[in-house]
């Protein structure tokens, strides 16, 4: 990390830039307006201009993150959202990936029980997917015949590694099929109230959704959450462990599952993560 | 990873390149020397942008332009901001880093916009030491940007070009002239945007900037939308009079046109960087056949 300049703090500096943040987002500031030199404009006209350009700019990005939402809820509506969630949850970085990231939860605050309360769980899929689209690459590709060589004796302590791209959702609506009709152009109808489970993965050609069976998100959650080859086949309910050796398969061949660790093998690290 | 430098940058004029460009920019190939990307658009840890730009960058100079350092700002520089920079400048080595003079958080909250400097000495310093920290973390130089304002501080004790031209001399740093915004921010604030290009030392110069704007209720907003306007095609042919042959970008993020379009404006600042040059040959040739020691340094109405 570079050497801390904050030596050199400007106290007048940060005093005034806490009052224009303050003023932007909440019009909340006391002495700002005498600071900015009029000009033939005066200060409330020239600071709604960088109002104007703050909510359009996190607005845009949010758009582009949730276009099914935005098809949902229509512009003006979604628009509206967007200033109100911004004021509750504003940008926590120069970056706009994850200005995202907190929306689900703040729709689910406001719409737990009510009649858009499906809209929370569009929020959630869409941002399974842009994580997706920014998650870490990985080449490998994991060798049966590799695995096959682990003693049988320590074959339960294996730990596979999911694709970095790879989300888990379960949702009481049907969020798949409306995201579906959205990516083929069709217009969005509210979702209709259903248990689902849906897989998330970035592929060479884009984002992948398919929607998965009950046992398939219970096996990959597990692995996910880092449990043994023997965890994992344990949180399978007893009369479907005999389908460990389909479930392994089906996943490894689709490349949602790249590698796995056992005793005396670490899995490889890839990814260009920090 | 990729293992050998991006081509570098001519004086020339290249492209911002932007997402929906992608795909075609790829698949044609185009015949521009250089490219510029926003940096913060390929901060993710992997996927389809990335691999976009190692394409990109075998083939064409990369400039890597910053818009969310918050170099002006208050809080601690943001240490995973700076991380990912530098893990992009290393992948791609591009031939050109810049960032912005401004600011744009404060207590964590981000506004993602280029916010005015107060043009004190005291901010002066402040930022001064912040882009010295940065160049020490990247390992190497960049260019700051001057921004378009729609508001100036009280108690400025400096103009924006002497800030601008003490920043590079104090931090070491070299200057990427954004044109447009010189000329916005003169219509906005009422200066001669000539005296802001006489104030600019063109040894400082290692970027241009061109592009277009739109007015609101009288104000110039720098919004990326259009076209360069007649008047800062002027003013960059001054600036090119002034500064010499300079690497020359068109920027246009919103009411994206089409890569054809966006390459015909490449070449229009081409072609009248060359009009300026061979303006100015004609005129130093003919002052020197009249034995007119000045010559060289005249200068072209």
């Amino acid at each position: 990390m570079p050497a801390s300049p904050e030596a050199v703090h400007d106290l007048a500096l940060q005093d005034l830039q806490r009052q224009f943040v303050q003023e932007i987002l909440y019009r909340k500031s006391d002495g700002l307006r005498s600071q900015v030199v009029a000009n033939g404009l005066d200060a409330d006209r020239r600071l709604a201009i960088y109002r104007t350009k703050a909510r359009e700019t996190f607005a845009l990005a949010l758009e582009a993150a949730f276009p099914v939402l935005l098809a949902c809820m229509g512009s003006e509506q979604f628009r509206s959202l967007a200033w109100t969630y911004q004021r509750a949850w504003p940008s926590p970085a120069g970056n706009l990936l994850h200005i995202g990231a907190r929306l689900p939860g703040y729709l689910a605050d406001h719409l737990r029980g009510m009649e858009d309360e499906y809209l929370c769980d569009v929020a959630r899929l869409e941002w399974c997917v842009q994580e997706a689209l920014v998650a870490a690459d990985s080449s490998s590709v994991l060798d049966l015949t590799v695995l096959a060589a682990v003693p049988p004796e320590s074959q339960g302590e294996i730990r596979f590694v999911l694709h970095p791209s790879v989300g888990l959702l379960r949702t009481d609506y049907g969020v798949f099929a409306l995201w579906a009709a959205h990516q083929a152009g069709q217009p969005v109808e509210p979702a209709r109230q259903v248990t689902e489970s849906v897989l998330v993965r970035r592929l060479a050609e884009g984002v992948q959704l398919q929607r998965l069976l009950p046992l398939d998100l219970l096996w990959l959650e597990a692995v996910r959450d880092g449990a043994t080859l023997a965890e994992a086949t344990a949180a399978l309910p007893a009369g479907d462990q005999d389908q460990l050796g389909a479930l392994l398969v089906r996943w490894v061949t689709a490349g949602v599952i790249t590698d796995f660790a056992s005793v005396g093998r670490l899995a490889v690290q890839e990814g260009t993560g920090p | 990873m990729p293992a050998t430098a991006s081509r570098p940058i001519p004086a020339q004029a290249g492209i911002g390149l932007r997402s929906p460009h992608h795909n075609e920019f790829l698949a044609r190939r185009p015949n521009v020397p250089w490219v510029e990307v926003h940096s913060e658009n390929f901060f993710a840890d992997g996927g389809r942008q990335l691999q976009v730009l190692d394409a990109v960058r075998r083939d064409y100079g990369v400039s890597l332009h910053g818009v969310g350092l918050s170099l002006g700002g208050s809080d601690p520089l943001d240490p995973e901001h700076l991380r990912r920079l530098r893990r992009l400048v290393q992948r791609v080595e591009p031939a050109l880093v810049s960032e912005h003079v401004c600011w744009g958080s404060a207590d964590g909250i981000f506004l993602n916009d280029l916010l005015p400097m107060p043009y004190t000495e005291s901010a002066l310093r402040h930022l001064a030491a912040r882009v010295s920290a940065v160049q020490e973390f990247l390992g190497r130089q960049i260019l700051v940007e001057n921004v378009s304002s729609y508001l100036e501080f009280d108690g400025a004790e400096m103009t924006e070009w002497d800030f601008l031209v003490q920043l590079a001399r104090r931090a070491g740093c070299g200057i990427l002239l954004d044109v447009n915004n010189i000329y916005v921010s003169a219509e906005n604030h009422g200066f001669p945007a000539h005296n802001y290009l006489l104030g600019i030392p063109a040894e400082l110069v290692g970027e241009i900037h061109l592009a277009g704007h739109t007015a609101v209720d009288g104000v110039l907003i720098d919004t990326h939308s259009a076209p360069v306007t007649d008047a800062v095609w002027a003013l960059y042919r001054e600036a090119v009079q002034l500064l010499g042959p300079v690497p020359t970008l068109i920027e246009w993020d919103a009411e994206l046109p089409t890569l054809e379009r966006l390459m015909a404006e490449a070449t229009r600042a081409d072609e009248q960087a060359s009009v300026q040059a061979s303006v100015q040959a004609s005129v130093q040739a003919s002052l020197a056949r009249r034995g007119n020691g000045e010559a060289a340094h005249a200068r072209v109405a």
